[in-house]
């Protein structure tokens, strides 16, 4: 698979450039005869970040690997999953490390979109114990990194109007968010002192940049932020929980998205390391869904966005969302 | 100067053609003189070519036969009997057998290898053609221009002698034809030629790679010449005329061979690129100056004179500064600006391939097509017919044309198709097949120069630029011009037959596939070897790996002491962890404080575990406690397992044969209760 193959040559190389990246997985993409969709290379590392394998500086566009670790899932009996690099070394001891220490090892692929790479597979560790957890890290020379998703979801920053910015020049083509979900922007022709308050963009060689504006003044964001202030301002909850239909699993959950309303890279750290898996989308509701999610990290992540959770009931029969 | 009988037009050309091709230290020298590099000399006379020859002809008398260099000759032997501390004084005369070798042209005053004739004519001012063809069998047949072979000899001798001083002769040793192969070998390259060649070097990545032979490196750039880079005419027909092949083979193997690695425009400043940045969404389009290979700050200047200061901005790949507008004449003609030391240039194109560029976001112009990635392509409204037919047929699509409101016009007299794709090798083929000439002006994909390996995901970088990761072999592209050509490559000794097209040839896709060790490639005559690995050699973590991490205010910065996430990795660690009970038992219970039997139910599996293909199931459940919990009972048929319900304990668990959740209620009534519960546990089977 070629996002495992991705994976492995950015954990042997450390360090590079987004637009290398992306350049090679289009060619890794055509030589393996997969059709990819325009934004699929990034989608693809964005969903490495999430999971845990990589940071990307997006405005410098460089990524790193991040340490392998060993993290636990919240409510998912006994499940940890390795993530950050995985050198060809480490993944060659894996198995011996989880017989030496008798615990079983699993696979799998997360579902992914047509037209997109796969996100590298899960690489999950069924453990018995917490020290059993704790030796197979020593193992295999990897950090032991405790519940990822609780500890980041108690670190997330509140969303906050950002550092005030000088007012757009004059002339500058300004874009306003009008809808959410869908996400459009539309041309903001109003002369400057009449702009109502929003989310505003405009371009800058080749790329976006974010403002908003509040009561006459301007300030910067990136857009995740951004519309997290323009659906608090408009009084829109865009966030939603559905709990688990099994027994005994209600607080977990999955945790609902709507289209267009963009994650920080963190709080979808936060949301995919519940689970170990890239969120899916589902286009007959128009959401992106991460599962496992238990009600505590969901209420985290909301709050954590200004947002009221929506809670929805649980979901009929026994497949999870 | 020992020996030279100093005349004054004699002297002031010896001199000045000193001055310009012999003083300076940058590079190879070529004594190319024609017409129009004699006006650049002597911009001060109205027919530099003739005062040329009349200062020759000072010392030069036709009418003496065999005998008409005599003068010369003696002049030359005083100065070979000297220390030779300055050039030959032979400069003048050199400079005119290479002017009449640059006049050869295939009309009917003569065959088009006589080069005796051209001399001749212009030795003999004003003469009648009985006067020429007696200069022309004596300076041939008559021995006469034995004497200048000799001149040209002690030249090559003379500048190898300089150490560098006076550059690095390009005069052959020995020409092909004999004797007139000397001037011939400097009247095929001008100094715009010299400046589009050092292009080529660098295509073929002579910082890095070695020169290939003679006859390949020919080869190579009859591929890549075979686009608009500027060559010149003469150039052009020289690659191509089987008499002057050998001189012209020795020669760039010899420019290739020293040159000093740098790009340079034909007065020797350093080239950088100038590029169109066309922004579609914005309805703009302006001049950018590559920042690579550049300073740090830069003042050029604009045709009309306008000044432009630029500066080069962090990552920007481009300087920023001064905009120029851009105007279909420079377009279609080409542009320079230049500065002291730097110019950047945009050589004039018909057809002018864009594609996106990752940091502008904007359509950035490039030398030709590649293959697999989008492209606007601007076309001359002239060919715009024709290269939308070509397209279409190159896509096998319709190909959409940028509508360009009149008083919106993008680039004056050129059309706009966006959306433009080469993703079929036989398509392209087919399209330049019915449309050669769009191929000759650009609409062709961009081969390789000469045989490399790209893409691919390389290992060990830093040491070797030729290891790359298995399962990320590379691809193969050979050298190819518009026409696509037949060539054999060699994989571990197997050959087999390609198309050498602009498209590569994807190793990836190779059957079994290629396995970790060496591997050689043979194409074109060039060895190409490369190594697969499973790993890079070095064991210890990848340098940059952990570069980037979060602050508590959740922005991303490079790693610090007081970074909290990176990756999974978050400070301080959330380790609480869960109270695990086995699956698939009959019965489990908490016991608390005070004998209080909490009664659990095992929950259903997570749900994101369950469908999996391999029915693979987690052994375990998660228990959720109350403060207080203080043992974890589960029972299977009449036997109890008991752990502690401190999931930090490494207490051993027991396992008892009473019932536990009974005991427990009763012991914990009364006081002695925990002293008798540790003694059960001490009586049980002991299951560590």
């Amino acid at each position: 698979m070629i996002g495992d193959l991705l994976l492995r040559w950015m954990s042997e190389t450390g360090t590079g450039a987004v637009a290398d990246l992306r350049d090679r997985a289009a060619w890794l993409a055509r030589t393996a005869d997969l059709p990819l969709g325009d934004f699929a290379p990034g989608r693809w590392l964005q969903y490495a970040s999430a999971l845990g394998h990589c940071e990307i500086d997006w405005d410098r566009g460089q990524w790193a690997t991040a340490p392998a670790a060993l993290t636990r899932l919240p409510n998912a009996d006994a499940t940890a999953v390795l993530a950050g690099a995985r050198r060809q070394q480490l993944m060659d001891a894996l198995d011996d490390a989880l017989d030496a220490e008798g615990a079983l090892g699993v696979r799998r692929t997360g579902a992914h979109g047509e037209e997109q790479i796969p996100p590298p597979e899960t690489v999950m560790v069924w453990f018995d114990s917490e020290s059993q957890l704790r030796s197979i890290a020593h193992r295999l020379g990897v950090r032991y990194a405790g519940c990822a998703a609780s500890g980041i979801a108690r670190r997330l920053p509140a969303v906050a109007l950002g550092r005030l910015a000088a007012p757009p020049a004059a002339g500058t083509d300004l874009e306003r968010l009008t809808t959410v979900s869908p996400r459009k922007f539309r041309p903001a022709k109003e002369i400057a002192s009449r702009r109502p308050d929003g989310l505003y963009r405009r371009k800058d060689r080749g790329r976006y940049t974010y403002q908003t504006l509040r009561d006459g003044n301007w300030y910067h964001c990136e857009l995740s932020s951004g519309v997290f202030l323009e659906l608090r301002r408009r009084g829109v909850e865009a966030l939603r929980w559905r709990p688990e239909s099994g027994s005994g699993r209600g607080y977990v959950g999955t945790f609902l998205v709507e289209a267009g309303v963009p994650l920080a890279p963190l709080h979808e750290r936060a949301l995919v390391l519940c689970s170990g898996f890239a969120p899916t989308y589902r286009a007959a509701d128009r959401v992106l869904a991460y599962n496992n999610v238990p009600l505590t990290i969901a209420r985290a992540v909301a709050a954590s966005l200004g947002q009221r959770l929506q809670p929805l009931p649980p979901a009929e029969g026994r497949s999870h969302d | 100067m020992a020996g030279f009988e100093r005349t004054s037009h004699y002297q002031r050309w010896q001199l000045l053609i000193e001055s310009e091709f012999l003083s300076s230290a940058d590079g190879p020298t070529v004594l190319f003189l024609d017409d129009d590099e004699l006006r650049r000399l002597r911009p001060d006379v109205d027919d530099p070519a003739s005062e040329l020859v009349h200062a020759v002809r000072e010392l030069v008398d036709p009418a003496l036969g065999p005998r008409m260099f005599d003068r010369i000759s003696a002049m030359f032997r005083r100065w070979d009997s000297s220390p030779r501390t300055g050039p030959p004084p032979v400069l003048p005369l050199l400079g005119l057998t290479v002017l009449a070798a640059t006049r050869m042209r295939s009309d009917g005053a003569g065959r088009r290898s006589n080069y005796y004739l051209r001399l001749a004519q212009a030795l003999v001012l004003d003469g009648d053609d009985t006067e020429v063809e007696f200069v022309r069998s004596r300076l041939g047949s008559g021995g006469a221009f034995a004497a200048v072979v000799d001149m040209w000899r002690a030249l090559d001798k003379w500048i190898e002698a300089q150490g560098g001083g006076a550059g690095v002769s390009t005069i052959p040793s020995d020409p092909q034809p004999k004797r007139i192969g000397y001037p011939l070998s400097q009247a095929i390259v001008r100094a715009s030629d010299r400046a589009v060649l050092t292009r080529f070097f660098a295509a073929l990545e002579l910082r890095a790679r070695s020169v290939p032979e003679e006859g390949v490196l020919l080869r190579y750039l009859d591929h890549w010449g075979d686009r608009p880079r500027g060559f010149s005419e003469s150039f052009l027909t020289a690659l191509t005329d089987e008499d002057l092949i050998p001189l012209l083979s020795a020669l760039v193997y010899r420019l290739a061979v020293s040159w000093d690695g740098q790009v340079r425009t034909e007065e020797g400043r350093r080239r950088i690129e100038l590029a169109l940045s066309l922004d579609l969404e914005e309805w703009s389009i302006r001049w950018l100056v590559a920042a690579e290979g550049g300073p740090d700050g830069l003042v050029l200047a604009a045709p009309d004179s306008t000044v432009i200061e630029l500066a080069r901005e962090n990552e920007n790949p481009f300087y920023v500064g001064t905009v120029l507008d851009v105007g279909a004449t420079e377009v279609l003609n080409g542009l320079r600006l230049s500065g002291n030391e730097y110019t950047a240039e945009f050589p004039g194109r018909r057809v002018i391939a864009f594609r996106k560029h990752p940091y502008t976001g904007t359509w950035i112009s490039h030398d030709g097509l590649v293959p697999f990635q989008e492209h606007v392509i601007g076309v001359a409204a002239d060919v715009a017919n024709d290269a939308r037919r070509a397209l279409e047929q190159a896509t096998g699509s319709r190909v959409r044309q940028v509508p360009q409101p009149p008083r919106y016009v993008l680039v004056e007299g050129f059309v706009l198709f966006e959306g433009v794709r080469f993703d079929d090798r036989r398509r392209m083929e087919s399209a330049l097949r019915d449309f050669p000439l769009l191929g000759k002006l650009g609409l062709s994909l961009e081969g390789a120069a000469r045989p490399r390996l790209v893409r691919g995901l390389p290992l060990a970088k830093q040491v070797s630029r030729s290891c790359y990761l298995r399962d990320g072999i590379p691809d193969l592209e050979l050298p190819s011009g518009p026409e696509p050509r037949r060539t054999t490559v060699t994989l571990d000794g197997i050959s087999q037959d390609f198309v050498a097209s602009g498209f590569p040839i994807e190793l990836r896709r190779l059957r079994p596939p290629l396995e970790t060790g060496n591997h050689v490639i043979v194409a074109d005559g060039e060895r190409l070897e490369f190594r697969i690995l499973d790993a890079e050699p070095d064991s210890d973590p990848r340098p940059g790996s952990g570069t980037y991490a979060w602050s508590l205010a959740g922005v991303l910065t490079e790693s610090r002491p007081d970074s909290v996430v990176c990756g999974v990795l978050v400070d301080p660690p959330d380790e609480a962890p869960p109270l695990l009970a086995r699956r698939g038992k009959d019965e489990t219970v908490v016991l608390h404080d005070g004998g209080r039997v909490e009664q659990i139910s095992e929950p259903a599996y997570p749900a994101f575990l369950e469908g999996s293909p391999d029915g693979a199931r987690p052994l375990y459940f998660e228990v959720s406690t109350e403060p207080g919990a203080r043992w974890l009972a589960q029972r299977r048929l009449d036997r109890w397992t008991v752990t502690s319900a401190d999931p930090w304990s490494n207490a051993p668990s027991y396992t008892l044969a009473v019932n536990v959740p009974g005991l427990w209620q009763q012991l914990r009534v009364h006081e002695p209760g925990t002293a008798l519960w540790e003694w059960h546990l001490d009586a049980s089977q002991g299951d560590t």
